[in-house]
């Protein structure tokens, strides 16, 4: 069982359609969470280590633009399968807090 | 001024990650800083430095632990199957040899009572030598626990 952490979702959200390179997965991440989650270059560093090591991503290629090396990843299979488990968890955590939001505060008991 | 104050705050990370991925992620730090500036990304790269040690220590910890965890599985388990073993069979030797004034004789009488005492109780006896009776005997007797 692998712990998915908010970071991480977005990041594997991110790789979905295809492979990214550091920079891009934080810019992405950035979009997708509203500008709400900005990762900085040890925390991104950090969690890519931990996907790869959990067997979730791998890294494709590296290449050299304006002088600067970028390392590139994407899914892999099981990095697929926890992405689509982690968005029907939240599909199914989403629908019953909506279901409580709808329905309201319960009247209090009145007292005999 | 910039790659030298990320390089410094690379220093926090293991030896083995600086020589492995340093410039990648020096260089992801420079692309990002751009963007949420540099303090952030320096901040970011000590403290990732010292989880990264961190997880280093606590997976030397979980090593050490694991092996020593095997080590008393083994021990144990050595002393159950010897247990085991003992369990299921008791040994009882018994020797006795002519001296130089005689004896051989009565070394078999004694012998020969030993096994009869042992039979009764249950105990099963077999001679372990080729040596005549007359110069001495030895015996090896088990029983089933």
């Amino acid at each position: 069982m692998v712990v998915v952490t908010e970071q991480a979702l977005l990041i594997l959200a991110s790789l979905a359609t295809g492979e990214l390179h550091g920079y891009g997965i934080a810019n992405d991440v950035e979009a997708l969470s509203s500008g709400r989650v900005k990762l900085a270059a040890g925390t991104l560093y950090g969690v890519l280590n931990r996907l790869s090591a959990d067997g979730l991503i791998t890294q494709t290629r590296e290449e050299v633009v304006g002088g600067r090396r970028r390392r590139y990843y994407q899914l892999t299979g099981p990095g697929h399968a926890a992405l689509a488990q982690e968005a029907a968890g939240l599909r199914s955590t989403a629908a019953a807090v909506s279901a409580r939001v709808a329905a309201g505060p319960n009247p209090s008991p009145k007292l005999a | 001024m910039r790659r030298r104050l990320l390089d410094l705050c690379l220093l926090a990370y293991p030896r083995a990650c600086r020589r492995r991925d340093r410039v990648y992620l020096r260089d992801l730090a420079l692309e990002l800083a751009q963007r949420q500036g540099l303090a952030r990304q320096a901040v970011s790269l000590l403290l990732g430095g010292v989880q990264e040690r961190a997880g280093g220590v606590r997976r030397w910890a979980w090593r050490i632990g694991a092996v020593s965890l095997a080590g008393l599985v083994l021990a144990f388990g050595g002393v159950a199957v010897s247990a085991g073993a003992g369990g299921n069979h008791e040994l009882d030797r018994f020797a006795c040899a002519r001296t130089a004034g005689g004896g051989g004789s009565s070394c078999a009488a004694q012998a020969r009572s030993l096994v009869v005492s042992r039979e009764r109780a249950g105990w099963r006896c077999a001679r372990r030598d080729e040596l005549p009776v007359s110069t001495g005997v030895r015996l090896e007797c088990t029983q089933d626990r």
